[in-house]
């Protein structure tokens, strides 16, 4: 709302200028008129010239997209509400397809599935838009994954680095940490230059809210788009919520810049669109989902890439030369019972480059993030770690998975032999290191100073219930009397013998000066 | 513009047989005409009411409409009511007889374009403006002039599903809307 209030002349002033802009020429459109209403799908007779996918303007200013093409009608789904409509009224083609308006403009803002603000914050200010659907980038214009995206949590970037330009899947059932996992990344990425996209699908408005505030809350919410269509959007809008902000977060892959988006969640899009095909009597296939299920998300997900710099060159016209540019994808699926068999969890997961699985024992036994590391992978991995944490996260993965299998064997721990209670006080000991606080993601250099600490046994002598502590002194210490090496090493990332010594020697000084 | 009746699928088939046979046989305006008498007798509702009762046999039904239609009928018009009875869809004949008029006025090249003006058109004006759509539509162009003072100003022409909207009323709403 404005703060000051325009006085009469100025409102007069304003409309004038508007209607100078406008352009008062006829209107020529293709017309139709609505045959029948119901469920949010329209029936329109006429419309002769509408092409697939082809945006229909209805009475009041709401539009509609036209998705079945029939002999003798036309159906068409209503983006928004339906109330004002009526059987009867005129519908007419607009010649355009569904853009959204991109841009810097957006960031820091709330918006819906159309672009429309709904933070309350003013209009967007936007130069541009781009239209909704996009073919993705070609074979030729990818790059291969070679930069890290951090995203601060322990257990991800040793064990299942992402990369930028990847795409990985966050898969559980409901209240396992996956909506945390995504905002830790976003949070991690405030300074970093990655801007965020966080698409809301079918969520309650006020967990989005909540989300909104916490993001806020640490500084994120600057570099952040939030798209959001909540649970009590029509069906349709949140079939495009996730195309819209898919959109926007190419104008920056496009521009040579780094993006991450964040789509939560899939399952939900899935079954807002399953409920569109059914109401426009498309026949329904396997767990009455459309035949087109699949390409739904790949269609989606393909778009994100990294670009090499030919392709940005290309797209800014010349103004960017030698940048590549990424959007990185983490949509998130939601489980039902750990069932990852399911139709939609098993497509998305061909789909993706590797995937996080989070399960609820782990959750429930106090493992936070509950990553299982046996199920997690990431397809892109060394490649995208630092040579730093590479080097000391290295073969991390497959020794949790090896403990965990081993874990059952902890009862008898007297009874083993020695290398065997080596391994399980060691997978023990990687486990709680691997915990980590909501909210506090870390830096690199804070990383591998405590998987170092793990790696070269400096742990062995701390009890297990005190780990989180140790680390959270050591980590203290360090930011305080190394601050310089810190600062240096993640801007290096780098890894040799100087390194090593400089590590010995900071955790040794620590544990000998403190109560260890 | 054509509207659409749930019977527009069955009517289908039979409004091309039929069309296809007239064309043949040169009798595209004896066609539409019988056409559009039985259209109008079927929709009578005593007639209505006689097609749905299942005990009448489709042959009485038959003979019923085309003694109504009297003896204006051929013989292949006769058996084309026959056929209609005989496979229950007596009841398509609307749609059927707008679909044969569609067919015939695409063979024509005939389109009849409506104009809706704000105040009435001269014959010097109506005639340019025949002239203009012909040459822009390609085709033989009717005019169907009718007056609405609502418009304001201006008028509105209507061909088929493309309309152009020229009036001042239209213009104001999109002004509206603009702002």
């Amino acid at each position: 709302m404005q703060s000051m209030q325009l006085s009469p002349t100025e409102i007069s002033e304003l409309i004038k200028e508007r209607i100078e802009k406008f352009d008062v020429k006829a209107e020529m459109s293709t017309q139709g008129t609505i045959l029948s209403l119901k469920d949010g799908v329209v029936r329109i007779q006429g419309l002769s010239q509408v092409v697939s996918g082809e945006m229909i303007k209805f009475e009041g200013n709401t539009y509609g997209l036209a998705l079945n093409l029939e002999r003798d009608y036309v159906g068409a789904v209503i983006l928004g509400r339906a109330e004002h409509l009526a059987e009867g009224q005129i519908a007419k083609c607009t010649g355009r397809i569904l853009e959204v308006p991109v841009g810097e403009g957006l960031l820091g803002r709330v918006v819906d599935a159309l672009g429309n603000p709904i933070d309350g914050k003013g209009p967007i200010e936007s130069h541009a838009t781009a239209p909704v659907e996009k073919v993705a980038p070609g074979v030729i214009f990818r790059q291969p994954v070679s930069q890290p995206l951090q995203t601060g949590l322990k257990s991800i970037d040793s064990m299942v680095p992402i990369g930028r330009g990847q795409r990985e899947l966050i898969i559980g059932d409901r209240q396992t940490g996956k909506t945390a996992v995504a905002i830790d990344t976003i949070i991690n990425q405030r300074g970093t230059g990655v801007k965020c996209i966080y698409v809301a699908i079918g969520q309650k408005a006020s967990s989005i809210a909540a989300v909104v505030r916490k993001l806020e809350e640490h500084g994120a919410l600057a570099h952040t788009i939030i798209v959001a269509a909540p649970a009590a959007e029509a069906a349709a809008l949140q079939y495009i919520a996730p195309y819209s902000g898919c959109t926007m977060g190419e104008y920056f892959r496009d521009k040579g810049e780094d993006a991450l988006i964040i789509y939560d969640d899939l399952t939900k899009q899935a079954w807002a669109y399953r409920q569109i095909s059914l109401l426009l009597r498309r026949p329904p296939g396997r767990e009455a989902y459309p035949g087109d299920i699949f390409y739904l998300h790949s269609r989606l997900l393909e778009r994100a890439s990294r670009v090499n710099s030919a392709y940005v060159e290309k797209l800014t016209n010349g103004e960017v030369k030698g940048k590549t540019g990424s959007l990185t994808a983490l949509p998130i699926i939601e489980t039902q019972a750990g069932d990852v068999s399911a139709f939609v969890s098993t497509n998305v997961i061909s789909i993706t480059d590797g995937q996080i699985f989070l399960e609820t024992d782990l959750f429930n036994s106090g493992i936070r993030p509950a990553i299982n590391a046996g199920l997690s992978v990431s397809r892109v991995g060394g490649a995208a770690q630092t040579k730093l944490i590479k080097k000391l996260a290295g073969g991390i993965r497959i020794a949790q998975a090896q403990y965990r299998e081993l874990a059952a064997f902890s009862q008898f721990l007297s009874d083993l032999d020695e290398s065997t209670r080596k391994q399980l006080e060691r997978g023990q000991r990687i486990t709680e290191v691997m915990k980590q606080k909501q909210y506090h993601p870390l830096s690199v250099t804070e990383m591998a100073i405590i998987l170092f600490a793990a790696d070269q046994g400096y742990l062995d002598d701390v009890p297990l219930n005190k780990i989180a502590e140790f680390e959270q002194e050591l980590l203290g210490y360090a930011r305080v009397h190394h601050g310089r090496f810190i600062d240096e090493l993640n801007r290096s990332g780098d890894y040799n013998d100087d390194i090593v010594k400089n590590l010995h020697a900071l955790i040794q000084t620590f544990k000998a000066n403190q109560t260890w | 513009m054509m509207t659409v009746g749930k019977m527009i699928i069955f009517a289908r088939p039979y409004a091309r047989a039929a069309f296809e046979y007239a064309l043949a046989k040169n009798q595209l305006l004896l066609w539409e005409t019988m056409l559009t008498h039985a259209a109008r007798v079927v929709e009578d509702q005593r007639v209505a009411q006689i097609i749905h009762r299942s005990r009448v046999a489709s042959s009485q039904v038959a003979e019923l409409i085309n003694s109504i239609l009297q003896s204006t009928l051929t013989t292949e018009q006769r058996n084309f009511i026959h056929l209609l009875a005989e496979n229950k869809r007596l009841l398509a004949l609307p749609d059927i007889a707008e679909l044969f008029k569609t067919y015939r006025a695409q063979h024509e090249q005939q389109l009849t374009v409506e104009v809706n003006s704000a105040i009435e058109l001269s014959k010097e004006y109506q005639d340019k403006l025949k002239k203009a759509l012909t040459h822009r539509l390609k085709r033989q162009v009717t005019l169907q002039c009718t007056v609405d003072s609502n418009l304001l100003g201006g008028a509105i022409i209507r061909a088929g599903d493309n309309v152009i909207d020229g009036s001042i009323r239209g213009k104001l709403k999109r002004l509206l809307e603009f702002i």
